[in-house]
């Protein structure tokens, strides 16, 4: 007997769908899964933290750089994603302010294995800091996978409240896909807990600009 | 107190209205009172006591129209508490503090107040107001009392005040607040935090204390400072301390009998289980807005804190004491391991310290292994790990030395696993890679002594499950040389690379056909016992196929004790490898199920939620199947503890007054031991022995009777008997 049965996520989906197409915002909004916890103890579990890579691409106006060699750089420029050598790093001096400014300017960052380790010296704590440190490119990867790779992975992770919230979908996706995102989201996150369904307190669905829905 | 003035309390009390007037001229006689001694404080003041003592039993009576006491009493506090004679003092801070409890004094009056009491040299009144404050804020905090915002920014502001008794004594509330679960919130922790750069280091100590382990109930805060009182510390420890006591003194003195020894034992009962309750009881409180963070946690900015607290160690701090410099090494190590910090710095700044001479060294050792964690490069870390192996594990150190070194290498590398590579091999491609370092190092798996023996068993162990590749080809393991063979060698997770589940880990294990006594099976249990029990049987095979007799025959006399020890490590290494092994097993998953995931749809997670009973089921296939575990919880951020990284600790043979206060320990409380048969067991006397006593006339004809059978009967029986037997 499943706690939560898919009906009810299809018919929140559903809803938040029409009212998106009801009122257009000018941009896309995203949809959201805000997850509420209980009894648990922050001791004893401690923080937990996961990431899973969802069916259907939930950010695709997420933006990547690439902070690479010159093999990676020259490949990055035809696709047309922004690319930084360690000679642009390198000309921010570690200073924190600008740093911080570039690390703002993207949702996340890939670099190259060639030069990955020396960004820690290079740009300073700066990047970690941001939660955004760049994840590996190696040489036989291919970058467009690897973007849409990351576009699609979302983390779990528990910090100073018992609350969480992940990008799921947006509203221009079809109704299935969004419901197979949540579904999949929602059965990482509680094969992640100890107590998986009793850990949970709440779950809402939400557009950016919409109401939220309870699912749990 | 006046007997008079006793009188006229009991009657106010019981009839306020009619000695209303009686009342008045007290009253009045407290402020004339009041201001004589405002103008002398350091004079002692009986009759205002007593008065005061008067004014508290009865003033609530009074409530409506009472006239204020209790700002003129504040008033004089404040202007001249320290100075003051100590017994009016405390009889003053008495009567302010019940009137606060009925309502009759303003939070916001006499909290601060109180704050600013705490520097006066009276430890007796210290506790008094320690007492006060943190049950009245928990009071208005109950109660809902909107004062909360000021008080804290008071007490805050009380944190940063210029006298350095002030700011360690509030520090100690707050602390208190903290744990009390009163005020354990974000902002109180950095507060405190905020003391660890204060310029003094008894408070920076407190602050940083609090920080590393803000969940103890024991405050052993104070150590330091010998006059601050310590009542919770002392307490548990007390109620141990009197049951011996009644103990020793039951035996000691006193007739022994059942009474009294169940009396006695009632007593004993009482006293030790009101303390586990008492102990039990603070844990399990929970309120169910605030989930209890430990402080660590909740700290703003990690990264500026502990870059901060480590420029002060290399400065301001360079000439404290070696221990309470520890303190702060300890803290930024720990901070480091939680929040994934990065302080390339710190690690050379410890390799000072690691030396075999350097006293306290495995402190130093755990927490340079706390302070490494997945976001430092290898390449930071190798150096270190080659300075431990020359300074500690080489033939000319001791065995103890040794084995710590490799312990620390060890756990280091459970934590960082491509730390042991040096430059030059950490580029090449995985199947290429050598390590030298972890080659030689277990090379000392057939060493004599046992502790490092078992180390280097343990990192053999270790890499095992993360790079067997990079050991020598014997050392591998079957599942690690197959491992090779097949060509994936390695788990280790290189850096930056992004590692995600595409699934539920073990999902499809759910399309596998049902068998019902499956659930019957416990969670956690068997899967535990199973991957121990691998390792060893493992461990045991490359023993035998080593073939050059090692470490086990030691002596036959030490071998119940040996397998204790190695099965002490063998559990330690499990517990160390079991995340790389649970994130091997996850890698594993994750590849069939990449190659399955492209279809997508067939997968049971992505259709439907599943419910408790599928993730019951989950679990105990992948207990009989040995696979699973959490891969995504990691074991950075813990503390580690020194001793786990000492080998095995030999135990010296006692002395002989030693072994001697030992026996006389074990006899305290029992009876002695030997037979109760000449001990008087009452009930009176036997039968035979009553014919023994009476006089002869009496029994004179049953001894005849006796003596009836003749000599040569009495022959017959006896060869009877004994032709018998």
């Amino acid at each position: 007997m499943s706690k939560l049965p898919a009906a009810t996520v299809r018919d929140a989906v559903e809803e938040i769908l029409a009212e998106a197409t009801e009122k257009k915002r000018n941009f896309q909004e995203t949809i959201e899964l805000q997850i509420g916890l209980k009894n648990y103890d922050t001791k004893k579990d401690k923080r937990f933290a996961g990431s899973i890579k969802l069916p259907n691409v939930p950010r695709p106006n997420m933006k990547v750089a690439i902070l690479g060699n010159a093999v990676h750089v020259s490949e990055a420029e035809k696709i047309g994603i922004p690319a930084y050598s360690t000679d642009d790093l390198k000309k921010f001096n570690k200073q924190k302010k600008p740093i911080k400014k570039f690390a703002k300017k993207y949702d996340a960052f890939l670099a190259s294995d060639s030069i990955i380790k020396t960004i820690p010296r290079i740009l300073g704590p700066g990047l970690n800091k941001a939660g955004k440190f760049p994840s590996l490119l190696t040489q036989s990867d291919s970058m467009e996978d690897k973007v849409s790779e990351i576009q699609s992975t979302i983390k779990f992770q528990l910090k100073k409240v018992l609350c969480m919230a992940a990008a799921v979908g947006h509203v221009n996706m079809p109704e299935e896909q969004v419901t197979a995102n949540i579904i999949l989201a929602v059965n990482f996150l509680v094969s992640l807990l100890k107590k998986n369904w009793q850990n949970v307190k709440s779950l809402h669905v939400k557009s950016t600009m919409g109401k939220p829905k309870r699912i749990f | 107190m006046d007997v008079d003035l006793m009188f006229l309390q009991e009657r106010c009390r019981k009839d306020p209205l009619s000695y209303r007037d009686d009342f008045l001229t007290q009253h009045r006689h407290f402020t004339a009172l009041l201001t004589t001694t405002s103008l002398r404080p350091s004079a002692p003041a009986p009759r205002l006591t007593e008065v005061a003592s008067f004014m508290g039993a009865v003033s609530h009576c009074y409530e409506p129209t009472k006239p204020a006491v209790a700002p003129s009493i504040a008033a004089l506090l404040t202007q001249s508490g320290p100075a003051m004679h100590p017994d009016t003092r405390r009889s003053l801070v008495k009567l302010l503090a019940l009137l606060r409890a009925r309502g009759g004094a303003d939070p916001a009056l006499v909290i601060p107040l109180f704050f600013r009491l705490l520097v006066c040299n009276d430890k007796v009144l210290r506790g008094m107001l320690h007492g006060h404050i943190v049950s009245d804020i928990k009071k208005l905090q109950a109660s809902g009392h909107s004062c909360r915002r000021p008080l804290q920014t008071f007490l805050f502001g009380m944190v940063e005040d210029k006298s350095e008794v002030l700011v360690k004594r509030s520090l100690h509330v707050l602390v208190d607040l903290f744990r009390k679960k009163i005020w354990n919130d974000a902002k109180c922790v950095n507060m405190i935090a905020t003391g660890c750069f204060h310029p003094a280091t008894p408070v920076a100590i407190i602050a940083s204390k609090f920080i590393l382990d803000s969940e103890s109930k024991s405050a052993d805060l104070d150590s330091e400072d010998e006059d601050d009182d310590d009542r919770d510390r002392s307490k548990n420890s007390c109620d141990g301390q009197k049951a011996s006591n009644m103990w020793r003194a039951y035996n000691m003195t006193g007739k022994k009998s059942s009474k009294k020894r169940k009396r006695m034992e009632r007593v004993i009962n009482r006293l030790t289980r009101v303390k586990s309750v008492a102990n039990n009881g603070a844990v399990v409180e929970h309120k169910p807005g605030h989930p209890a963070f430990e402080a660590m946690v909740l700290i703003n900015d990690p990264q500026e804190f502990a870059e901060r607290l480590f420029s002060d160690l290399q400065n301001r701090r360079r000439k404290e004491s070696f221990e309470n410099r520890l303190v702060f090494i300890n803290l930024i190590s720990r901070l480091m391991g939680t929040h994934e910090l990065i302080l390339f710095n710190f690690y050379p700044f410890l390799q000072r310290y690691l030396q075999p001479a350097q006293p306290e060294v495995t402190r130093v050792m755990a927490y340079l292994t706390q302070a490494c964690h997945d976001m430092v490069p290898s390449d930071v870390l190798h150096p270190i790990l080659r300075g431990l192996a020359d300074s500690f594990v080489s033939e000319r150190s001791s065995p103890p030395a040794m084995a710590a070194g490799i312990n620390t290498i060890r756990a280091i590398c459970a934590r960082v696993p491509l730390a042991i590579l040096d430059g030059e091999n950490e580029d090449k491609p995985e199947a290429e890679q050598e390590a030298p370092l972890l080659l030689d190092l277990a090379q000392y798996k057939t060493y004599k002594d046992k502790g490092v023996m078992m180390a280097a068993r343990s990192l053999i162990g270790l890499y095992r499950e993360v790079h067997p590749g990079l050991l020598h080809k014997k050392d591998r393991g079957r599942a690690g040389a197959e491992a090779v063979q097949h060509g994936a060698s390695a788990n280790a997770r290189a850096y930056g690379e992004l590692r995600y589940a595409t699934g539920v880990d073990g999902v499809e294990l759910l399309a596998q056909p049902d068998s019902d006594d499956e659930l019957e099976d416990s969670e956690g249990e068997p899967e535990e016992v199973r991957g121990e029990k691998d390792i060893s049987e493992e461990v045991d095979n490359a023993d035998a196929g080593d073939g050059d007799g090692d470490g086990d025959g030691d002596d036959g006399g030490e071998e119940d004790d040996d397998d204790i020890h190695k099965n002490k490590s063998r559990s330690d290494a499990n517990d160390d490898s079991g995340t790389a092994e649970a994130a091997k097993l996850s890698n594993d998953v994750e590849d069939d199920s990449q190659s399955m995931g492209q279809e997508g749809e067939g997968r049971k997670d992505a259709m439907e939620v599943l419910s408790n009973e599928d993730f019951a089921r989950i679990r105990a296939r992948q207990a009989t199947q040995a696979l699973g575990g959490n891969a995504l919880t990691a074991n950075t951020g813990k503390a580690v503890d020194p001793q786990e990284l000492q080998g095995p600790i030999k135990h010296e043979r006692k002395t002989l007054s030693e072994r001697l206060e030992s026996v006389i320990e074990g006899r305290e409380g029992r009876d002695k031991f030997g037979s109760r048969k000449g001990q008087n067991k009452g009930g009176g006397s036997t039968n035979k022995k009553k014919l023994k006593t009476k006089s002869n006339s009496m029994v004179i004809h049953k001894r005849r009777k006796g003596s009836k059978i003749g000599r040569r009967e009495k022959q017959l029986s006896k060869r009877k008997k004994r032709d018998y037997k």
